[in-house]
Parts: C-alpha cells; structure tokens; sequence
C-alpha cells in the first residue's frame, strides 16, 4: 500500500468515525444524521480506495480523475447549504410565532394577575 | 371599545423606545374610542410604563421582532379575541387619529379588506427612490407602499396571522403583494400625516439599513411580478 493509500485511509476512517462519534452521542438529529451516513461512508470508501475516482473518471471520460472528488465534494457542499438555509427559514418562521405566542400569554399571565391582585384588595382591607 | 356600526376594531402600535411621544398617541386614540394594544418591542426606556398609564394594553415581545414582527403579534391578539378589524399605526406621532374613521370607511362598508393611509407630501427621497422602485419591479401602481397607517378587515387578520406570513420582514410592500395574491382588495386612502416628533425611523435609520430593505423587498417584488396592478379604490 502506497503512502498516499494510507493517508487517505486514515482520513476517511477519521472523519467516518468522528462522524458516527456524533451521531451515537446524539450530538446530531436522526434526520440530519442519514444525510452525515452518507458523507461517512463516502468518506470510507475513497479514503481507503481511492482509486474508486479513477474507475468512476474512466466511465464518465474525466480527464482528471481527482476533480471527480472535488466536484461532488462542491455538489453536496452546495446542497447541504440550500437545505440548511431552507431549514433556517422553517425555523425562523416558528421561532417568530413561538415569540408572538408566548409574549401574548406573558401578557395574558399579567393582565390576570393584576385583576387577581385588584379583586383581593377588598379582603386585605 | 369602539363600536363602529358592528365591528369590532382594535388599534395596534408597535413601539420601540417611544417614550416621548406613545403617551399621547395613546391617549388621542382613545379619545377617539378606539381599544389600543401597544406591542413593546424591545424598548429600553420606559415606553411600556408610559403606554400602559395613558390607558393601552401592552403586550411586550420576548424577544424583539421588528416592525412586522410586533404587528403580527398584534393582529394575532386582535384575532384570538375576536376583533372584526385592526388598525395599525406608528407611535412617534406622524399619524393622527382623526383619519382613524376615513381610514376605516371603505373596510366597513366592504369595499375594500385592506386600507392604507396615504400622504405622498411626507416621503423623502429615500423613501420616494424605494417606492419608484417597488412600482417599477413589482408592477403595482401604490402611492405609498411604506405607510404604516393601516386598516386590515377580518379576512386580511385571518391571513396574515397565518404561520408561513412569518416569513415577511416589513409592513410594506410584501402585505400587500401577499394580500392581493389571495385575493382580498387594498385601497389606499388620502390621509394627512405629521413629522415625526421624536426618534428617527426604524426603516430609513441608515443607509445600510435602506440597502438592506431595498434588497429584500426588490427581491420579494421580483418573485411577484405576475402581480397585476392594485385598484385604488379612493
């Protein structure tokens, strides 16, 4: 096995298991973690053979069997974004009505104390 | 409680760090026999106390929402008890209440669900630039797409409470897009407003700010250009 083999090996092995790290720590929700699976074992795979991207270039007529890699690393990078920043804006939008609600039943919690508060008046006296 | 001819309406001020001026806003208000909620957007200053003494119901955000953010709390208070129509209005005193009643006239009698309040003489050239713009983009032909000065009917209440309008930023021109996209008639009303007292806007404040707002709500008006031209109905 040639040095690179190993490096590779080692690479893919890290991040595979930092990542399955995680998601058995429950550090990452089991409907991000299927996406991270993937990554992992994407990871595994052209970490220890790497010259899986060669057998893939020769099939797709890349002249450059390494950008294969690179490419789909920028594809699921982009895609990863795009979900996250639709994610993002589902949270935002409960976040915000999460807020509204609960000040209006601060608010409500308030005005009920302080007619509580008024109508025990009387009985103080 | 103002009970003009059979709904229910309710006047909403959000308010950030208004203390010079909500007191009387309030009271003039009430003068004209209107409930008011105050929605307290994270004032630091004593806005909240000022309002509740003139005689509103204050409800105070959690966490600051901005403008839309604290009109949608109000309509959402406006709609779980029961009111038939909701006035917005800002609370640095540029908006007088006796227009309250024109404002309300083509939403009582039906001939429109929405009204804004519109006074072409109050905008500067920030604020002209970005409503030539708006026009332009999104091929509506409003007076005044940024006048907070609004009369919202209970059709407009129901749709705007609705969880996925979270996603607007500002009154402005994305309400209107999205109240004309289902359906619902927006008339603008020739109203007189004041300079403002006090403070300074919250959406003109800064350059970078007008940048921002010009980016997001020409954005929102390009995704809408299939939007036909609003009627004016006064």
């Amino acid at each position: 096995m040639a040095l690179y083999n190993v490096i590779t090996a080692i690479s893919g092995l890290c991040l595979a298991g930092l990542i399955f790290f995680l998601i058995r720590r429950d550090y990452l929700h089991p409907f991000y973690s299927f996406w991270w699976i993937l990554i992992a074992l994407s990871a595994l795979a052209f970490g220890v053979y790497p010259e899986l991207s060669d057998y893939i270039a020769v099939r797709l007529k890349v002249g450059y069997p390494p950008v294969i890699v690179i490419v789909m690393a920028i594809v699921v990078l982009f895609a990863k974004s795009l979900l996250m920043d639709i994610e993002r804006t589902r949270q935002k939008c409960a976040i915000r009505k999460l807020v509204q609600e609960v000040s209006l039943l601060k608010g409500e919690l308030q005005w009920l104390k302080e007619k509580v508060e008024k109508d025990e008046k009387p009985e103080e006296f | 409680m103002k009970q003009s001819k059979s709904a229910r309406v309710m006047v909403i001020i959000p308010a950030r760090n208004e203390e010079e001026t909500i007191g009387q806003v309030v009271a003039e208000v009430r003068r004209q026999n209107f409930s008011v909620l105050v929605v307290n957007d994270g004032s630091t200053d004593s806005t909240e106390a000022v309002a509740r003494s003139a005689g509103a119901h204050v409800v105070t955000l959690v966490y600051p929402l901005g403008v839309w953010g604290a009109i949608q709390t109000g309509l959402r208070y406006a709609h779980y008890r029961g009111y038939d129509v909701a006035i917005t209005m800002d609370a640095d005193g540029q908006h007088i209440p006796e227009f309250l009643e024109d404002l309300l006239r083509p939403v009582e009698d039906g001939f429109a669900d929405v009204a804004v309040g519109v006074y072409p003489d109050r905008l500067s050239v920030a604020r002209l630039l970005a409503v030539r713009f708006f026009r332009k983009v999104a091929g509506v032909s409003f007076i005044d797409v940024t006048s907070g000065m609004r009369v919202y009917g209970k059709k407009a209440i129901e749709l705007l409470v609705d969880e996925k309008v979270a996603g607007i930023e500002y009154q402005d021109l994305g309400v209107l897009l999205l109240l004309i996209e289902n359906g619902l008639k927006v008339a603008e009303v020739p109203v007189r407003m004041e300079r403002r007292v006090s403070g300074k806007s919250r959406l003109f404040s800064s350059w970078f700010v007008v940048g921002s707002y010009l980016l997001y709500t020409g954005t929102l008006a390009l995704g809408k250009t299939r939007i036909i031209n609003a009627r004016i109905k006064e």
